[in-house]
């Protein structure tokens, strides 16, 4: 047993002793090292240095950095048979670009350069586009981009040119070459004459990108041509007619794509403008305008960007020819007020205005000074209600209008 | 000695004891509660990188965009890309830093990102690598229709690279001039680099030699290992200044022009023909350079030169941090700072840094080297007509990057025997360049301290050492100080009156204004044979008395002691009779118990 120990003791220390043994340099190399490296490397390819030679430095270390693009690689090598040889695997020369390598040992130093091109472009290539839609006016047209990498991410700085094949809607196929420069191949892609998609596909030697796709929308509209239908209608405050557009199409007979802005603007008389938004569907664009409270004719006006189209008129007639009704004066005496009431209206067919029906009032004082008021109707009958405070002592005169008929009466104020 | 003498020591000494144990428990105390008051440090508590700069302060150039590049590259997004670029160089500084890829998310993508992140994973196990990119030239080669693909080159990348191996040795430091294409996407609003290809490089190792200085007309010049002005032999006789009142810190904020003429005057009359004084870097502005100061540094220089007198400016003084993320910032302060002044001709030399060998403990030496020698280059390519030096601390230190200076310089405050071997060392190191003393002198703070001196001794050390600068051809000298100070920053030489004291008694002239001794010395001519003194001089010193009066003091009580022992034992000898061998030794009596209080 003791015998054992003492064999394991032994072979414990002498394991111990061969590592602490200190791996010294058996000569300290100085001046410049040799360095044999090749000019040009594909990535991914493995890569041999070799240090040397030397004459008796077998075991001297030499330290290997390689310096580049993001990276700082760091190696070791002893020299065995005159020479120290760095076998280096693609984890080294997957990164393409110059690399500047400096092996070092003790004092000696050497210096060589190195170029990494990348390796042939893999698919699927990143292809963009943009803008994802061009309007088809002729001049507009969109870029298509391409990046081709090789196997490893590294970009083809300068490569080959590309293709670039355009299929238009309509069928129609075209060719295009797509220069690499600074690792971007570029291309104009212009918009054709028929709208719809168009499809764009990219090759660079083998590689080609996912199929890209490009919206080839309508130009602007040659012309806006504005309808309303009905073209007359009554003057009731809520009749609604539809105004829209004539199908727009561009230079090229191309509908408006879906949804463009249209805006119609209409101006009636004594009233502020109304611009009124609608989004095309199938080329047309269609709002609903509601009829105003009194005759009047209104010119609308259709946009879109920056074609306007020529001005319609459309004609709101009164809505009410009414019967004969009467007003009359009530005091109240409660409110301190003068209530105009006319007598319930009827229209031609005999029968109650619609409730809201506008009715204009004027009251006249016995210097012949106007007041305009405006009632509405409820149950056929129209009311305002005027403040005493606001009359003067005196004798007036109230009449009432609504479509072609009226009504007056007068008081005094004491 | 009497029971109560001995208790009297006892308590004295537990006083003592007490009295340093509260002290230092106060110390402590005070330490926990300020920590506690401080607050969290920012780098640790969210995992930050310290030293991190809030401002990159690199310098961004762009060139007109490459013929046919397509989109033009609006100001917004000009700064947007500029933004990422330079931030995803400082992630990888940082990343590089922390051996680990951290943040490169926010800057990279695609296969930079992946090519990124399997690097440092190698990096990690293979070695350390220490980054500053510091400039870029950047140029638009492509830039998509929608603006979303980009493609950037950067034909002026400077990169500043300390690498070392596994063992932590340098294996190299220095520059690197690299060209890149880079090509940038923008997703999400944000742009990011998928793709950053070296193309070219070109490495400059620390320390290889700077162009040499093309000076102008009236501008001192080098020639083999002389000073030369004006075609004729120019001898340093100079002397480092701070105005009385407002030393160090105080200089520039408290800068008096009418102070500064009238110590110009001085100097001029006690026969100097040179000053060297220090621009603090945070004092001047750090990276942004503050132009009141620029002014005032710009006025002190004419006033030198109207009274015919050199400068050497020393930079980046109190500037100790050499952390490469700081670097562009010294960068920065160069380029605002030394166009002002590069045909002024009162100055003589840039002197880079004072005494950067003492910050070698803080900083690594070759962090510390590898810094100076980029700002050397700096210098050059801001300034080709002054000279430049680095003012290291001994002379075994300014052997230390030779070749990227045009004068070596360094202090001496040892004693002035041991200087021509030292000279003689540095003379075999730096062959064919001006030597120069810029700093040396001896503290007249003749204290209770140790190590005091006298005015007396201060003239024969300078004396001596002006003996050595005559003998050994050196380009000349350069006293510390004119004045003695009466208030020395903390940050100087401390607090504690034995560490500020000899520092505010360097001086040639007395608080009063009154020249020491020494300052009789400068003058062209002067007798440099000082009467040696006697060596009982010495003795005439505060501390030596002090400890002549302690010794003696000892002696007399030793002595008193002993003859109060001798008395005792001869009072007692003549009544005690021998015991017996054989006698049984009594037994001890019992012990008195104690009495309660």
């Amino acid at each position: 047993m003791m015998r054992w120990c003492l064999l394991l003791i032994a072979i414990s220390l002498g394991g111990c002793n061969r590592g602490n043994v200190p791996a010294t340099p058996i000569v300290s190399l100085t001046g410049e090292l040799p360095l044999e490296v090749p000019r040009i490397v594909r990535a991914g390819e493995d890569l041999n240095i070799r240090v040397g030679p030397f004459d008796e430095a077998d075991g001297v270390v030499i330290e290997l950095m390689m310096l580049g693009g993001l990276s700082t690689q760091l190696y070791q090598a002893t020299v065995t048979d005159d020479y120290a040889s760095f076998e280096l695997g693609e984890t080294a020369t997957r990164w393409s670009g110059h690399w500047t390598l400096i092996a070092h040992s003790g004092e000696a130093e050497g210096r060589a350069s190195l170029r990494i091109e990348p390796a042939e472009p893999v698919s699927p290539m990143t292809v963009l586009v943009g803008p994802r839609s061009v309007p088809l006016d002729g001049e507009s047209r969109a870029m298509v981009v391409a990046l081709p990498e090789d196997s490893y991410g590294n970009p083809l700085l300068n490569a080959q040119s590309g293709r670039l094949q355009i299929t238009y809607p309509d069928g129609q196929v075209k060719e295009a070459i797509l220069p690499v420069r600074n690792g971007v191949g570029r291309a104009w892609v212009p918009g054709g004459s028929v709208s719809g998609r168009i499809n764009l596909g990219v090759g660079i030697a083998e590689a080609v990108g996912a199929e890209t796709v490009l919206e080839a929308v309508a130009g602007l509209p040659n012309a806006i041509e504005v309808l309303a239908e009905p073209a007359e209608s009554l003057a009731d405050g809520s009749t609604l007619i539809e105004l829209r557009t004539q199908p727009m199409r561009d230079a090229f007979g191309n509908l408006l794509v879906d949804g463009s802005l249209v805006t119609f603007r209409v101006e009636i008389p004594g009233e502020e403008p109304r611009n009124l938004p609608a989004y095309t569907l199938d080329g047309v664009a269609r709002v609903p305008l509601q009829a105003p409270g009194r005759a009047a004719i209104a010119e609308v006006r259709a946009s879109v960007y920056t074609i306007t189209s020529e001005p319609i008129e459309v004609y709101f007639i009164n809505s009410v020819i009414a019967e004969g009704f009467t007003l009359r004066a009530i005091v109240l005496p409660e409110e301190s007020a003068i209530l105009l009431v006319t007598s319930p209206i009827q229209d031609q067919r005999g029968q109650l205005v619609r409730d809201g029906t506008l009715v204009d009032f004027t009251l006249r004082d016995s210097r012949g000074r106007l007041q305009q008021l405006q009632g509405v109707t409820t149950g056929g009958r129209a009311t305002v209600e005027i403040r005493m405070l606001t009359l003067q002592v005196g004798d007036y005169t109230a009449s009432a209008v609504i479509g072609d008929a009226a009504a007056s009466t007068t008081f005094s104020v004491r | 000695m009497s029971k109560q003498l001995l208790k009297l020591i006892l308590w004295a000494v537990l006083l003592v004891i007490a009295t340093f144990l509260t002290v230092v428990i106060l110390q402590q105390l005070g330490g926990v509660i300020a920590y506690f008051q401080q607050g969290a440090d920012p780098a640790s508590a969210l995992n930050i990188v310290p030293n991190a700069p809030p401002d990159l302060h690199i310098r961004v150039e762009w060139l007109e965009p490459a013929a046919n590049s397509g989109r033009v590259l609006d100001d917004f997004n000009r700064q947007q890309v500029e933004f990422a670029y330079l931030w995803s160089w400082m992630q990888r500084n940082i990343s590089l830093l922390r051996g680990e890829a951290f943040g490169l998310e926010t800057y990279f993508a695609g296969p930079a990102l992946a090519n990124l992140k399997a690097d440092f994973e190698q990096a990690v196990e293979r070695g350390l690598v220490q980054q500053i990119n510091t400039a870029h030239r950047l140029q638009v080669m492509t830039y998509s229709a929608d603006g979303n693909v980009l493609a950037l080159r950067d034909s002026g990348a400077e990169f500043s690279q300390i690498i070392r191996d596994r063992q932590g040795k340098v294996v190299f430091s220095g520059t690197i001039e690299a060209t890149y294409q880079i090509i940038l996407l923008q997703e999400n609003g944000r742009w990011r680099i998928r793709q950053m290809i070296q193309t070219g490089a070109r490495l400059k190792e620390s320390g290889q030699p700077i162009t040499p200085a093309n000076p102008l007309e009236g501008m001192v010049r080098t020639a083999g290992d002389e000073l030369l002005l004006n075609g004729e032999l120019f001898q340093v006789a100079g002397i480092n200044y701070y105005p009385q009142a407002s030393p160090w810190e105080g200089f520039w904020s408290k800068y008096d022009p009418e102070v500064t003429a009238a110590d110009f005057e001085r100097i001029r009359a006690l026969g100097f023909n040179t000053i060297r004084i220090f621009v603090g870097f945070q004092d001047f502005g750090g990276a942004e350079i503050d132009l009141d100061r620029v002014a005032l540094l710009l006025n002190l220089l004419d006033q030198a030169a109207a009274h015919d007198l050199r400068v050497i400016v020393t930079l980046f003084d109190f500037r100790t941090d050499y952390d490469p993320l700081l670097w562009p910032q010294a960068d920065r302060h160069l380029e605002g700072l030394v166009p002002y002044f590069t045909k002024h001709p009162a100055i003589l030399a840039w002197d880079i840094k004072n005494e950067p060998d003492l910050d070698y403990r803080a900083n690594r030496p070759e962090v510390v080297n590898a810094w100076l020698a980029q700002m050397a280059q700096r210098l050059r390519d801001l300034d080709p007509h002054h000279l430049i030096t680095i003012g290291w601390s001994s002379p075994e230190a300014a052997a230390t990057l030779p070749s990227v200076v045009d004068v070596v310089s360094f202090h001496y405050y040892r004693p002035a025997e041991q200087l021509p071997e030292l000279y003689a060392a540095l003379e075999a190191a730096t062959p064919g360049q001006p030597r120069l003393l810029t700093e040396y002198g001896l503290p007249t703070w003749n204290s209770f301290f140790p190590n005091g001196h006298t005015e007396a001794e201060q003239a024969l050390y300078t004396a001596d050492i002006l003996k050595v600068v005559n003998q050994s051809g050196m380009a000349g000298q350069m006293v510390w100080t004119l004045y003695d100070f009466s208030n020395i920053p903390a940050t100087v030489a401390g607090r504690l009156p034995w560490q500020s004291g000899p520092q505010a008694n360097l001086g040639i002239l007395r608080r009063d204004g009154t020249p020491k001794p020494a300052a009789a010395l400068f003058v062209p001519g002067a007798d440099l044979d000082l009467p040696p003194l006697p060596a009982w001089a010495r003795f005439t010193k505060p501390f030596w008395l002090l400890v002549l009066a302690g010794a003696a003091l000892t002696l007399v009580g030793a002595g008193w002691m002993v003859w109060r022992w001798l008395q005792r034992r001869r009072a007692k000898s003549p009544t005690q009779t021998p015991k017996p061998r054989s006698e049984k030794r009594l037994p001890r009596p019992p012990r008195r118990p104690k009495s309660k209080r």
